[in-house]
């Protein structure tokens, strides 16, 4: 078995680069009336405006967490799980999409409606 | 048995132990490096596996370790668990399915980190039917292109030092 890239596999490579570039641009278009769900099992527990600075406590399976939301951000702070994979995802915005998820806990928090802005 | 079959065992338990090893000593000691992403250094034993002993090695290996290492950890059965399976499977699948004789080792392994990431993100869409999941995606296929570089490069170091060795015995 060869070790190194070889030419068909790199430009298939660079390939895959690239439409996840262009797929990261587009996700990170300015949006507007921005909503997000923090959801627990399957059920929407709570929503909120990311404009709006505030301290919401989930209870979750394993205890619970907190997410803080600040200058139109969210990040899990005081969570309690074995992992803390949850907290190291870190601040999560409408540009980036990101979805925060805390297994043990069994909670998501995503971004569920929004609209792009438009010029 | 023959003392070739003997051999592949013992080093097939050894590569299994090894990923077993390694899952649990990432999960616990390493944790994520960005977002919540690992570099996977258990994909090291099963891409050896793969050089060494072909598509079966690698099977043997990956579905080891990807019910060992729950097993041990208490979460067999649980939500990780079948992300987890879910990303092993697909990760396995793809790389059966492209012919390890046409393709690099780090082709291999870059194709099975991104497809590893895939059916995670998969899993989770499905099982909190969350399709927002997919904005995800992109940013774990760019990391698994890195990881999957890392872990590609130390199998392939690892075999050119362990094929010598393995010879002698």
């Amino acid at each position: 078995m060869r070790t190194f890239l070889q030419k068909k596999e790199l430009i298939m490579i660079a390939l895959t680069v690239v439409v996840c570039a262009v797929w990261i641009l587009v996700l990170r278009r300015p949006k507007h009336n921005v909503t997000v769900q923090i959801v627990h099992g399957q059920e929407v527990v709570r929503e909120f405006h990311p404009d709006e600075d505030a301290l919401y406590h989930i209870e979750g399976d394993c205890g619970g967490l907190d997410v803080e939301v600040k200058g139109g951000r969210w990040h899990v702070i005081n969570e309690q799980c074995p992992n803390h994979i949850c907290a190291h995802t870190g601040w999560a915005s409408p540009e980036d999409m990101i979805v925060i998820t805390c297994m043990p806990n069994d909670i998501v928090i995503q971004v569920s409606e929004y609209t792009y802005e438009t010029r | 048995m023959r003392p070739g079959e003997t051999r592949k065992l013992t080093v097939l338990a050894m590569l299994s132990a090894a990923a077993v090893v390694c899952n649990i000593l990432e999960s616990v000691y390493i944790g994520p490096l960005f977002l919540n992403m690992r570099i996977g250094i258990a994909n090291i034993a099963s891409l050896i596996a793969l050089v060494l002993y072909g598509k079966k090695g690698l099977c043997t290996v990956n579905i080891i370790r990807v019910i060992t290492a729950p097993a041990l950890q208490g979460t067999l059965f649980g939500t990780a668990f079948w992300i987890s399976l879910a990303g092993v499977s697909l990760s396995t699948l793809t790389v059966l399915l492209l012919d390890p004789q046409k393709h690099s080792l780090l082709f291999l392994s870059i194709c099975g980190a991104m497809t590893h990431s895939l059916g995670q993100v998969l899993a989770v869409a499905l099982l909190y039917r969350q399709a927002a999941m997919a904005a995800s995606l992109p940013y774990y296929i760019l990391l698994s292109i890195v990881t999957g570089l890392l872990t590609g490069t130390a199998a392939s170091l690892a075999v050119k030092h362990l094929k010598p060795v393995l010879r002698r015995y």
